[in-house]
């Protein structure tokens, strides 16, 4: 099949300073795209420099070629003829994308007429009004005279109009309902099936490129970090940035708790390195002066990434693990990985060596067989332990984990005074921060007090503080909230996450509760003992497992003398 | 919309207060000068006859009461007796206001044309807009009346056929009515031309900023990227929707034109009410000043009305809210 439009190292300048690009991507006819990325990304740009509608305090290099003709340069009048029936950009709603002054009648009708006989307008506008759920009588209405999600359609129904072979569309549902929006997804695609128009989809809605598109562009600062199938970028993100945007969707995440990517300031920001730089938290020193490219990934030919790192690295991997207690296997063939920046979710039934396991992985337990990788090196958790950037553990328990008769203060900084790394003056800083990171008062009172004195939640929360004055890259917690009541448990839970997403450190999550995991977590494994492990891809499902099954037989002999039926 | 009308009602009326007390608050009195005017070799009047005269203008009565009577005579659409001219002050300014209209008239609308055009010639080309933006300015600076002059001096007294005065050749019978309309338009050509030069560069100025407020516009870009012809971008989308300021300012420049063509009106003799309203002054003629003052602010105020109106009326039918 011959290419529909191929944009070479396409890249704009604003004198203002953004730059975009260059980018790179090739369309087949009747392919669907979407772009996604922050507001500010260079969405927009894109669009319209690939439609030569850029300003002049706009630099536009590279090439977009429609069917091998060549478009940058074209002279206005031949853009006249390509404009709306070959290429046509429905602009991002605003108030003033349409003359205020004209009828929509007379705006379609300004399109329609440059190919359709004049006899006809009227029938093809009321036509396409219909298409996209107008009712024709808007024609003879004014801009300021419909609703946000009218003039979408509208504008949806204009880009149409002429029959082009590629519609670039800036946020086409960003103002519609549910329902209307789905009936517009479907009269995109039915569009693009049945007579192989392609479709470039601008939007931050994931949930719309999903649904509409089969490849997908992620834009972040004008560069273009990842791109592949939708379905395959969307179930597993390689790009941190991807996966940042994933965690903060609603539209794709019914149930997960919703967080964005941490914001920080741009004071740090390298002008040549990785333009995700401040913000990514598996960042190398290098990242700062090294752009990295985009780069086909190694086993996956549709997908591309730009990373120094060759996308999100994993952090703990455990291959064939067993443990036995006596001759009774407690544990077998556990496989499982955890990447940097993930909270993975450990769940299971009672029993079923969730403790025991996350222990093994924590190095708190040695394992009879299997290996367990951190970084991809043999895990040395006597290093782990006692360094920064290591791995740190919060236990189920924190009577046992810390020692009752510490003071507050010292317990949470005897990790680092073993370290000898910091200064008294400094020491204090870091845990007066660390103690108002986690909730607590940083009050001198406070610091004094002794570990027995303090309530659950707070005990559990020095547990966390002292485990995160090591800034641990792993931090495996199990059932930390199980002692807790609700209302401290969600605290908790909260704060864990936040602290997550603030740090960017990987956690894993040991719990038996499914709701909690489903809400916190990206990835979801169930643990079956010795049977090993199996990764959860629809949450939903697991609750099923965790039902179990009544047996009404088996009660029955038990109770039937002592309990009376009751007289019906 | 009832609050516009009762605003434009109470606007009309400190005016009109301020238009009959000003007058009167001038130095002198209108009957030192009525003889000397008339031509008749008198020094001086008696008391007495001033006297009479007051009494038979009402002047001689308190101020509050003349007021009152001004209203009451008013509302009866008595406007009074000019006391220079002697004749009743509708009627001088009845034959008066036309010439001055012509003058207004043939100068906002040309200076509209003119003034758009230039913008529009602007918006096409950069240099030219540059070369007009910088001739714009500095003609605006110049007053009314050096102009008026100036072309008195160099082009008046050039050439024969342009009369240096006057509304019309003087007991000239005219075969026709257009030689007589062809008159009274090569008279009237050099004030309306001094006129149009400084009353252009402000519907230039306000036609090219909003033009190029308009060009920022998304619907521009989406006109464009329609496929529009640049014509079609230009008439239905930039003229279409930058021309409201301008017309907003045709009729608020009501005033200052006004003013303008009472100045000019004096450098070419014209007999307009310029010409009346200089009299007006100079004698002390109350009445004639308080008429020219009256109508002259009922056109002005006139006029920003229907501004507003036409500006409520478009958003109000275009759903457009701001
Ligand atoms: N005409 C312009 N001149 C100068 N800078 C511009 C112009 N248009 C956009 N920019 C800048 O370019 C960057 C990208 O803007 P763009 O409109 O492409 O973003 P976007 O991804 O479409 O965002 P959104 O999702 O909010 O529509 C922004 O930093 C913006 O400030
Ligand atoms: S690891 Fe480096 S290159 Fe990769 S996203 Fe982070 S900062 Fe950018
Ligand atoms: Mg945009």
């Amino acid at each position: 099949m011959e290419t529909l439009i191929n944009v070479n190292a396409l890249s704009v300048q604003y004198k203002e300073g953004f730059t975009l690009g260059p980018i790179s991507f090739a369309m087949q006819p009747g392919e669907c795209l979407s772009i996604v990325g922050e507001s500010g990304c260079g969405k927009s740009t894109l669009a319209k420099a690939m439609v030569n509608l850029l300003d002049h305090n706009a630099r536009v290099s590279g090439e977009v070629s429609l069917q091998g003709q060549s478009l940058l340069n074209l002279s206005p009048q031949k853009w006249e003829a390509i404009r709306m029936k070959r290429i046509a950009l429905a602009f991002q709603n605003s108030s003033e994308v349409l003359n205020p002054l004209l009828s929509l009648g007379e705006q379609i009708k300004e399109i329609l007429k440059k190919v359709f006989p004049k006899n006809s307008v009227k029938k093809r506008s009321e036509q396409l009004m219909e298409m996209v759920g107008l009712n024709p009588e808007v024609l003879t209405q004014f801009p300021g005279q419909l609703s946000g999600g009218m003039l979408q359609r509208y504008l949806i129904a204009c880009s149409i109009a002429l029959t082009p072979q590629l519609v670039i569309l800036d946020e086409p549902t960003s103002s519609l309902d549910m329902h209307t929006k789905n009936e517009i997804i479907a009269l995109i695609k039915d569009i693009s099936r049945n007579y192989g128009v392609s479709f470039i989809t601008i939007t931050h809605d994931l949930g719309l490129a999903r649904d509409i598109s089969e490849k997908v562009m992620v834009l972040y600062k004008g560069t273009l970090l990842e791109s592949g199938n939708t379905d395959e970028v969307l179930e597993s993100p390689r790009h941190p940035y991807t996966r940042g945007l994933i965690n903060a969707s609603m539209d794709i995440q019914p149930y997960r708790d919703i967080w964005g990517i941490q914001h920080v300031c741009e004071c740090d920001q390298p002008e040549m390195g990785c333009p995700f730089f401040r913000r990514c938290h598996q960042k190398l020193n290098s990242c700062r002066e090294h752009k990295p490219a985009l780069m086909i990934e190694k086993n996956d030919s549709s997908r591309r990434i730009a990373c120094n790192r060759g996308g999100i690295v994993t952090l703990l991997e455990g291959y064939d693990l067993c443990k036995k207690y006596g001759s009774k296997a407690v544990l077998g063939n556990i496989d499982l990985q955890v990447s940097s920046g993930e909270i993975v979710s450990l769940v299971g039934q009672s029993g079923m060596g969730k403790t025991t396991l996350s222990h093994i992985l924590g190095g708190f337990l040695a394992c009879d067989q299997g290996t367990i990788l951190f970084e991809n090196e043999v895990a040395d958790f006597k290093a782990l332990h006692q360094q920064k950037k290591g791995l740190q553990m919060v236990f189920q328990d924190p009577e046992t984990a810390l020692n009752q008769n510490m003071s507050v203060y010292n317990c949470i900084a005897e990790p680092l005074t073993l370290q000898k790394s910091e200064t008294p003056e400094t020491l204090w800083l870091k845990v007066e921060q660390i103690l108002t990171d986690v909730g607590l008062p940083s009050s001198l009172g406070f610091m004094n007090q002794k570990v027995k004195t303090l309530s659950g939640g707070q005990k559990q929360r020095v547990s966390i503080a002292r485990a995160l004055t090591m800034e641990p890259k792993l931090l495996i917690a199990d059932e930390p909230t199980s002692m807790l009541d609700a209302s401290s448990k969600a605290n908790l839970i909260r704060l864990l996450k936040g602290l997550q997403n603030k740090h960017g450190f990987s956690m894993l999550f040991v719990t038996h509760d499914i709701a909690c995991a489903m809400k916190i977590s990206e990835r979801i494994y169930l643990i079956k003992g010795d049977e090993g492990i199996q990764e959860v891809k629809d949450p939903t499902k697991i609750l099923d497992y965790f039902k179990g099954e009544a047996k009404p037989s088996s009660h029955a002999s038990y109770f039937q003398d002592t309990y009376h039926q009751p007289a019906v | 919309m009832l609050k516009k009308i009762i605003l434009f009602i109470c606007t009309f009326m400190v005016i009109y207060t301020f238009n009959f007390f000003i007058p009167r608050l001038m130095p002198g009195d209108p009957f030192s000068y009525t003889s000397s005017v008339s031509g008749e070799d008198i020094d001086g009047i008696s008391e007495a006859d001033l006297e009479t005269m007051k009494a038979y203008y009402g002047l001689d009565r308190p101020i509050g009461a003349q007021f009152i009577n001004t209203i009451s005579s008013n509302l009866n659409g008595d406007f009074g007796q000019s006391i220079h001219y002697k004749k009743s002050v509708i009627e001088v300014i009845g034959e008066r206001l036309p010439w001055t209209l012509v003058i207004m008239i043939s100068t906002l609308v040309s200076s509209l044309l003119l003034g758009v055009s230039l913008a529009l010639v602007g918006l096409r080309r950069k240099k030219m807009d540059g070369l007009i933006y910088t001739t714009a300015t500095l003609l605006s600076e110049i007053p009314a009346f050096l102009i008026g002059i100036l072309l008195l001096f160099l082009v008046a007294a050039q050439v024969k056929f342009i009369p240096l005065s006057g509304n019309v050749t003087p007991f000239k019978s005219f075969a026709s009515w257009p030689a007589y309309w062809f008159d009274v338009f090569i008279h009237a050509l050099l004030p309306i031309t001094a006129m149009v030069i400084i009353t252009t560069p402000i519907f230039y100025f306000t036609a090219r900023g909003s033009f190029l407020n308009v060009l920022k516009k998304t619907y521009v870009l989406n006109a464009k990227g329609k496929g529009l012809s640049e014509k079609q971008i230009r008439y239905k989308y930039i003229v279409l929707n930058g021309i409201f300021p301008v017309i907003t300012r045709f009729f608020l420049s009501v005033g200052a034109c006004l003013g303008g063509t009472i100045l000019i009106e004096n450098v070419f003799a014209y007999p307009g009410l310029g010409k009346i309203l200089q009299e007006g002054v100079m004698y002390r003629d109350y009445v004639l000043i308080q008429g020219v003052f009256l109508i002259s602010s009922l056109m002005v105020l006139t006029a920003s009305f229907i501004a507003d109106l036409i500006n409520e009326g478009l958003k109000k039918t275009r759903g457009i809210n701001q």
